[in-house]
């Protein structure tokens, strides 16, 4: 039997998917294909809203390389080739402290990305280089 | 003679191989804006390719469309784009060229800049863009920008071999690192949402 060469078609689906963007140095995931206002919580942290109802579709981690050389990879070294973003936001979390108490936007909206990225089970496949 | 025949390499099929890309997928390198430093001077700005091109690998189209219609202006060169032109009827889309004001510094790392200083948002208020939308006809549609946003293109700009002084009063060049809306500040609705806290300083 002659295997059928596959087709190349323009357009595919989105299966979201979390992706590391060198030239922002973020990594982002979204649960749909769309435009979205983006809403700044931190230094870390933005979240990723439908532009009419406002409601949460995803969110960006803000400077990640550097996040990830000082507090992830020594940890995640020798594991999968993959980062669990729950992994993320825990280590973020612990960074943040105190802080998290104080201001009860930052803690709920840390608390919505985590609950996405669990619920999802988001995983980062393509890590920044760090060589 | 036999061995040679055994060892020869077989041919593997490329998928896509070939196949120019279609013009939609194929931005221009470059952009032409204003300067950082001066409203009336130009900025001549990169886009980072290699970052688009993972969005279009994941088939996430909307980032591309975006910046068709909201960086560069135009209407993406897809198939049918005439019926995605004809719902603008004679309304202009907006560019980055058509910045009403520039911010400097995002006041967090990116890459080997700690603090952002050296990334400049040009912010424009956009009435419409193109939304990807599969359909038969035509894969994308002009979409409304919901009301009490603004949108914010970030450049990084080249400092190599410049003197600050040489900067203030000329041209600029950069990377365009990433874009999107956010949401207007209720007092000045033509800027983002807390601008004063979000950036070190206005530029213009």
């Amino acid at each position: 039997m002659i295997d059928q060469p596959s087709i190349t078609i323009d357009h595919g689906t989105y299966v979201p998917v979390a992706i590391y963007y060198e030239a922002s140095d973020s990594v982002e995931y979204l649960r749909e294909d769309a435009a979205c206002v983006y809403r700044r919580i931190d230094e870390t942290l933005t979240l990723a809203l439908e532009m009419e109802s406002r409601t949460l579709v995803g969110f960006r981690l803000k400077g990640f390389k550097n996040f990830y050389l000082r507090h992830l990879n020594q940890k995640h070294q020798g594991q999968e080739n993959f980062l669990k973003l729950v992994t993320v936001l825990e280590e973020a979390l612990e960074l943040i402290g105190n802080r998290i108490f104080v201001d009860s936007n930052i803690a709920d909206a840390y608390q919505n990305a985590y609950r996405i990225a669990s619920e999802d089970q988001v995983m980062l496949k393509n890590m920044p280089r760090v060589a | 003679m036999k061995a040679s025949i055994t060892s020869r390499p077989s041919l593997v099929l490329i998928d896509g191989g070939g196949h120019r890309p279609s013009p939609w997928r194929d931005l221009p390198n470059i952009v032409i804006g204003r300067s950082p430093f001066g409203r009336d001077q130009p900025g001549l700005y990169r886009f980072a390719q290699h970052d688009l091109q993972k969005d279009i690998e994941n088939c996430k189209y909307q980032p591309v469309f975006s910046a068709w219609s909201l960086i560069f202006g135009r209407v993406p060169p897809l198939p049918n784009a005439s019926k995605i032109t004809q719902q603008l009827d004679t309304r202009p889309l907006m560019s980055i060229r058509d910045a009403h004001a520039c911010f400097r510094g995002l006041k967090r790392p990116l890459a080997d800049d700690n603090h952002g200083f050296d990334v400049y948002s040009f912010i424009t208020k956009p009435e419409f863009y193109v939304r990807h939308k599969p359909a038969l006809a035509c894969q994308g549609e002009i979409a409304p920008v919901a009301a009490g946003l603004v949108f914010v293109t970030h450049v990084r700009i080249d400092v190599v071999g410049r003197s600050r002084h040489k900067q203030e009063a000329s041209s600029a060049s950069g990377v365009i690192t990433h874009w999107g809306f956010v949401e207007a500040s209720p007092n000045e609705p033509l800027l983002p949402i807390d601008f004063e806290e979000r950036y070190r300083k206005q530029a213009w």
